[in-house]
């Protein structure tokens, strides 16, 4: 397993009942249905927390960023997750135990899953390729130490 | 001497792989493999335990971890199973609840004041004269009872996991391995369950059944390990049934929760003990214990022995003894019928139409007595035999193991040809498969097995079994005028218990329970709830069908407390300036699940007076990035904040603050915070550190609820925050920003840089008259506060913790909510009706206000000084007494380094509230110290 707790990682947060047709005007397909998300050609993540809340990630955060300008019923949602990278043979227990929800790659296949793990609010997807699943875990970066230890005594 | 076997087909134990362990002090043999009881067994040991209340000795009953017979303690673990317990080497253990060793239990001489002890005798007996029932109550519990608690035991961490399936088996006997399989066929990805450390139920020791269990067993399991999409969970139960098919398994290690769509409960039946006198004695066991104890340990039960037969089972038992090398000294068979010509050598006797009347031994069984019966519970004494034996396999009937199914909300029927109570109707998604649907023999199990998997998959089936016939005896009990015929083991509850429960009233299955605690032990009824019924039913002159059965709730089965503790999770939070925090010193301590800094430095008392010295006379910095933070936006948010908190916001100007006082429905405070208007749509609002999540709850659950066009945006952990405070505050912050902050000296807001950051600054003066918030994206805190410590490194500026926070806002008589509040306190009480909005149409706890408005005040908060303060200060939740009745109480009480004097915030009767009176504060250690109530904020609280 890998895991990293990245603070400044680019997340461009939206919410708004604008927020959907400004993204779409800025050339980014959006996942249909809420607690869905896709991939872009150039690896960011596009997250659809709600029928009008987006989280995304990667190199479009910075695009978006440096064009925001706001505009009416379009928010920005400032951010400061912890994220976690999940990946190895040990990942699946690890799940098992932190979250009641099914983890498995074939039961959450393009889904958000938003739910409380060891305790707190996160939110988790799951990459899948050639070399295995990956899981990406999002939390208030304010329990990124706990978090992190926490998965860490687990693995120990 | 050994009671060990030659090889068994399919044992369980590896005689290469042999360790010794220790028993009350004595030491043994053990094969890997082997558990205590198969070990203690084979060594020829026969008192294991005694039992709960009479401590009589107790050997194998079950040997199936259904009943309590043997437990031991290991000095950190209690009450474990010997019947499941591998033994591994070097192991110490010891029998629980004895007094002088479980040979030798000086204790057991309650047996003989047995007749003085009847079920219930301590409700009757010990609650007058009431002041004495504790004296007795202490005695009770040492007598009776089960392992003494270690308090020192270390913490054991078992993991908890969640598991999700298709088909979830409960059972792996051959019903629920074959159920297994066929889903697994069809695709279902399944977890099949079983209590034992292997699978096969049935197919692993009735050796006479069906095909034996060889090749049929082998078969099986192979298949079911070669099948990806079949987990198999040994040595592990599902614990009980919760809604929408979460079913707790309990394993070695921990726990897991598992969720499934469909669920087949083939959990099989558990054997019942005949009911005779002294049919506890070490040697008596079940037929199917006999049988486990041959075929899985080669342990060989007793040398000479009877079996008591009620059912056809008991002819399989009859021929495994035999082949184990029993000398079968009868079969006595407590129904009419002579058995089917040629089933038993014609060597061995067979008394039909007979019963044990009576078992013969003090530590173990020497014999028994078998007289002809009338097949109702009366024996012929006049033609009694006497058999000298030192074993009994009782082989007499079965109860399904459906606690799962009653849990789930199944309809059982008493089935009177099996004599068995079997599902009528199974809830949506549950089925039952094998012998707790009343199916017995192989053939029927494995296609009742096939059936029920089809049918979780909603695919027909042909296959339609009946419940077996006679699977049990209707009626294996017997009277005797001394006694000591026990029904229930854990309890010691003889059948004459349950006449005088009936003869007192408690004729209802539930009361009879309650009355007897019939399946109240930790076995819960898993051997005795069966015959309870039928004697019930018996007494009432009514069918079984009638009386009905009693649910045993989950957890049916013990489980380690660790189990149900897991990990435990304690979230905590830190904020973005924790680092910092560590790095100067600070002492942290918990608010809600935040760490804090409670006081910079080595030393708390001088820390925390440093840092109030620093705020009333220079600055300082304290970190409030714990406190609730919310964005609203939209045309609407005014009017939204207008019904949620108190007071007026829709006329609030731009570039303001206000307080924001929070009620609950009955007019409860429940939080208060700060609402800044930012601009015309959007407002800026705080909430108390330990509120900040059930308030932004209620935000949405009303915004929903009134459907106005306002967006919350939740920043409380993407923004940090801190609160600079003293006479040089605005100094300091001035040399970082552009900003002109007279602006906002009486109470505003503004959105600037600070320190080259944005941020939104705020007047909030909770701890000092001139005091700034300011509120920065989380990621640009650190530099702000950095900038600022740097800048006040030369006139004084310190960090200060919460401690010191607490005490200038007492100086400056602001209350916290939580705190010097309570679950009742309303506006009037705290003295806030100021923030109470008089011309509003609504707003949430309005209508109740108006109810208490017409009442009389109770108590009322005021502030107080000490005159004449003790050394050691009353504490806080110390008692407020006018004229020797309760008042009120202290909330917050502390010395004043600023003021040189004790002040605090109590609750007081109302007309005592007015400065300048007296009232009594009852200090802890009894004495009354008089305080006088003060103005607010104190006179001498400094800005």
């Amino acid at each position: 397993m890998s895991a990293s707790v990245a603070y400044q990682l680019p997340g461009f947060g939206l919410k708004g009942q604008a927020a959907a047709n400004w993204l779409l005007e800025q050339g980014i397909d959006l996942p249909q249905q809420p607690n869905t998300w896709l991939t872009m050609p150039d690896q960011s993540l596009v997250l659809r927390l709600g029928r009008s809340e987006f989280l995304l990630q990667g190199p479009v955060a910075t695009r978006l960023e440096s064009i925001w300008q706001g505009g009416r019923e379009l928010y920005r949602v400032p951010r400061y997750d912890a994220t976690f990278e999940l990946k190895g043979e040990k990942v699946p227990a690890l799940l098992q135990e932190i979250c009641t929800l099914d983890t498995r790659p074939e039961a959450m296949a393009g889904q958000v899953l938003m739910m409380l793990a060891a305790g707190i609010s996160v939110m988790l997807i799951c990459e899948t390729g050639n070399a295995g699943p990956i899981y990406r875990l999002w939390c208030d970066g304010t329990y990124g130490d706990y978090l992190g230890d926490c998965l860490q005594q687990i693995l120990d | 001497m050994s009671y060990r076997l030659p090889q068994q087909s399919g044992e369980w134990i590896d005689r290469n792989l042999t360790f010794s362990f220790s028993f009350e002090g004595k030491t043994y043999q053990a094969c890997n493999g082997d558990t205590v009881s198969s070990a203690l067994w084979a060594s020829g040991v026969r008192v294991l335990g005694r039992s709960f209340k009479y401590h009589r000795p107790r050997g194998v009953l079950s040997l199936a971890n259904h009943d309590i017979n043997v437990m031991l303690e290991n000095g950190i673990d209690i009450n474990l199973r010997a019947d499941v317990l591998p033994v591994t080497a070097g192991m110490k253990l010891d029998a629980v609840n004895t007094a002088g060793g479980v040979v030798k239990d000086y204790l057991s001489v309650l047996g003989w004041l047995a007749p003085f002890l009847p079920a219930g005798f301590y409700y009757k007996a010990f609650h007058r004269p009431r002041l004495l029932f504790p004296f007795w109550e202490n005695i009770i519990r040492r007598m009776a009872g089960l392992g003494v608690m270690n308090p020192k035991a270390p913490r054991l961490v078992s993991p908890k996991t969640n598991l999700h399936c298709d088909v979830l088996v409960v059972g792996g006997g051959p019903a629920g391995m074959n159920a297994a399989l066929v889903a697994a066929k069809q695709g279902a990805r399944v977890i099949l369950v079983d209590e034992n450390a292997r699978l096969g139920g049935t197919l692993g020791y009735d050796s006479s059944s069906g095909l034996g269990p060889g090749q049929q067993l082998e078969q099986l399991c192979e298949e079911i390990e070669a099948h990806a999409d079949i987990e198999v969970h040994l040595s592990s139960y599902a614990a009980g049934y919760y809604a929408d098919h979460l079913l707790p398994l309990i394993g070695p290690e921990g726990m897991a929760k598992v969720r499934t769509r469909q669920l087949i409960v083939a959990s099989g039946a558990y054997e019942q003990p005949a009911v005779f006198r002294n049919n506890d004695l070490p040697g008596i066991m079940l037929g199917s214990a006999a049988q486990r104890l041959i075929q899985r340990y080669a342990v060989k039960p007793f040398e000479r022995g009877v079996v008591l037969a009620g059912n056809e089972q008991a002819w399989r038992v009859a021929l495994d003894l035999l082949a184990a090398g029993v000398e079968l000294a009868a079969v006595i068979d407590l129904r009419m019928d002579p058995p089917p010509a040629g089933l038993i050598p014609p060597a061995v006797l067979v008394y039909s139409g007979y019963c044990i009347y009576e078992a013969v031994g003090s530590s173990g069984l020497e014999g028994v007595w078998a007289c002809p019966w009338d097949g109702q519970g009366n024996a012929d004494q006049s033609r009694a035999i006497y058999i000298p034996c030192d074993g009994i396999a009782m082989s007499v009937g079965w109860a399904p193991a459906s606690a799962l199914l009653y849990q789930a909300g199944a309809k059982m029927k008493y089935d009177e040809d099996c004599q068995q109570f079997v599902p009528d109707s199974l809830p949506p998604g549950v089925h039952a498969a094998g012998r707790v649907n009343g199916i017995y023999g192989l053939a029927d199990s494995l296609a009742d097995g096939e059936r029920a998997a089809l049918g979780a998959l909603g695919l027909s089936s042909v296959i339609n079994l009946l419940p077996a016939s006679q699977a049990s005896h209707p009626w294996p009990l017997v009277e005797h005028p001394k006694a000591k015929n026990f029904v229930d083991f854990d309890e010691d509850l003889q059948l004459k218990d349950f006449a005088t429960a009936a003869q007192e009233g408690f004729n209802n299955i539930e009361l009879m329970k309650r009355f007897t605690t019939v399946g109240m032990g930790p076995s819960q009824g898993k051997h005795s709830n069966m015959n309870a019924i039928r004697v019930l039913a018996r007494l009432r002159d009514e069918p079984i069908q009638r009386v009905g059965s009693t649910t045993a709730r989950p957890f049916f089965h013990p489980v380690p407390m660790g189990h149900l503790a897991g990990r435990s999770f304690h979230p905590v939070r830190h904020t973005p300036l924790h680092g910092w925090h560590q790095q100067h010193e600070a002492s942290f301590t918990y608010v809600g699940a935040w760490q804090r800094p409670a006081w910079y430095g080595p030393d708390k008392a001088t820390a925390i007076v440093n840092e109030v010295r620093a705020v009333r006379h220079a600055a300082g910095l304290i970190d409030v990035g714990t406190l609730g933070k919310f964005e609203l936006r939209g045309l609407e948010a005014g009017e939204f904040l207008e019904r949620f908190y108190t007071g007026h916001f829709l006329q609030q100007k731009i570039g303001t603050t206000r307080y924001a006082l929070l009620l609950d429905e009955s007019g409860v405070i429940t939080d208060d915070g700060v609402v800044a208007r930012l601009a015309e749509d959007f407002y800026y609002v705080t909430a108390s550190t330990s509120n900040a999540a059930a308030v932004y709850r209620e935000m949405t659950r009303c915004l929903q609820l009134w459907g106005l066009e306002v967006t919350i945006v939740n920043l409380t952990g993407s923004y940090a925050a801190f609160n600079i405070a003293g006479p040089l505050s605005r100094q300091l912050m001035e040399g970082l920003t552009t900003a002109d902050l007279k602006q906002i000296s009486n109470g505003g807001a503004i959105e600037t840089q600070v320190a080259g950051q944005q941020a939104r600054v705020m007047n909030v003066r909770f701890v000092s008259d001139l005091a700034y918030e300011v509120h920065a994206p989380a990621q640009s805190i650190l530099s702000i506060w950095q900038a600022l410590v740097e800048a006040g490194q030369s006139c004084g500026l310190k960090p200060f913790g919460i401690d010191a926070q607490r005490l200038l806002r007492l100086e400056m008589g602001h209350f916290i909510v939580g705190h010097d509040t309570d679950g009742l306190t309303h506006p009037f009480e705290a003295g806030l009706d100021w923030a109470l909005a008089k011309d509003k149409t609504f707003y949430i706890g309005q209508r109740s206000l108006k109810i208490k408005a017409n009442k009389p005040l109770t108590k009322k908060l005021v502030g107080f000084t000490l005159p004449h303060p003790p050394a050691n200060l009353p504490d806080e939740c110390t008692l407020v007494l006018e004229q020797g009745r309760i008042a009120g109480r202290v909330t917050s009480i502390a010395f004043s380094p600023t003021l040189g004097q004790v002040i605090g915030l109590a609750y007081v009767a109302p007309e005592a509230g007015i400065a300048g009176k007296r009232f009594v504060i009852r200090h802890q250690d009894g004495s009354d110290v008089a305080a006088i109530v003060s103005k607010l904020p104190f006179s001498g609280a400094a800005a």
